[in-house]
């Protein structure tokens, strides 16, 4: 099996580079626009796999 | 199961994790009803997000994990550790069973201070790991 390090693919921003910003919505339905939440303070940002 | 762990794990460490200085931005793939569904219960104080499709994923790399990806030692491993913990599948989910997780500390600039991209199915980071990384990154940024 791979290390996690490993699984780093191109498309994955490396430790140093800009982050993608994206507009996504948030728990109520308005757009959230990444970039403006970390401009307010640092992120731990984490993908799930769905919710459920 | 494992989305709902990693939600409760960051619900318990909420209190480092903001004394360290960061706020847990969680990317779900559904609609906001969804992340309302699990969110406030499992991490109250987590800022849910959501896309119906997994654009946001592909855009940070993170990629559908092969069946050998899901169901191996350590994924199988990963989903007793769920379910033991009282976190077992949804009837109801959204997103794709085969999307692979990460997670990744951003700076106020923008700037990725770490990243993490799992190698399987529950596979999750290490929250000691995660903060130290950002309180290194900060040490040297000062």
């Amino acid at each position: 099996m791979p290390a996690s390090s490993e699984l780093f693919g191109s498309g994955v921003p490396r430790v140093g580079s800009q982050a993608p910003s994206l507009t996504l919505l948030d728990a109520a339905g308005a757009p959230a626009v990444l970039s403006e939440l970390w401009a307010a303070g640092p992120l731990l940002l984490t993908f799930l796999r769905h919710y459920g | 199961m494992f989305c709902r762990e990693w939600l409760a794990q960051l619900g318990r460490h909420q209190t480092e994790i903001e004394a360290a200085g960061l706020r847990v931005v969680a990317v779900g793939i559904g609609e906001p009803k969804h992340a309302q569904r699990y969110c406030p219960q499992l991490a109250p104080r987590a800022n849910c997000v959501s896309l119906p499709e997994p654009l946001a994923h592909a855009a940070y790399g993170l990629t559908m994990g092969t069946l050998k990806d899901l169901l191996n030692a350590q994924s199988i491993k990963n989903g007793w550790r769920a379910m033991r913990s009282g976190h077992t599948q949804s009837l109801v989910s959204t997103g794709n069973e085969r999307q692979l997780g990460g997670t990744f500390v951003v700076s106020r600039a923008g700037i990725v201070e770490f990243a993490q991209v799992s190698a399987v199915a529950g596979d999750h980071a290490d929250i000691p790991t995660v903060l130290a990384a950002h309180r290194a990154w900060e040490a040297r940024n000062a």
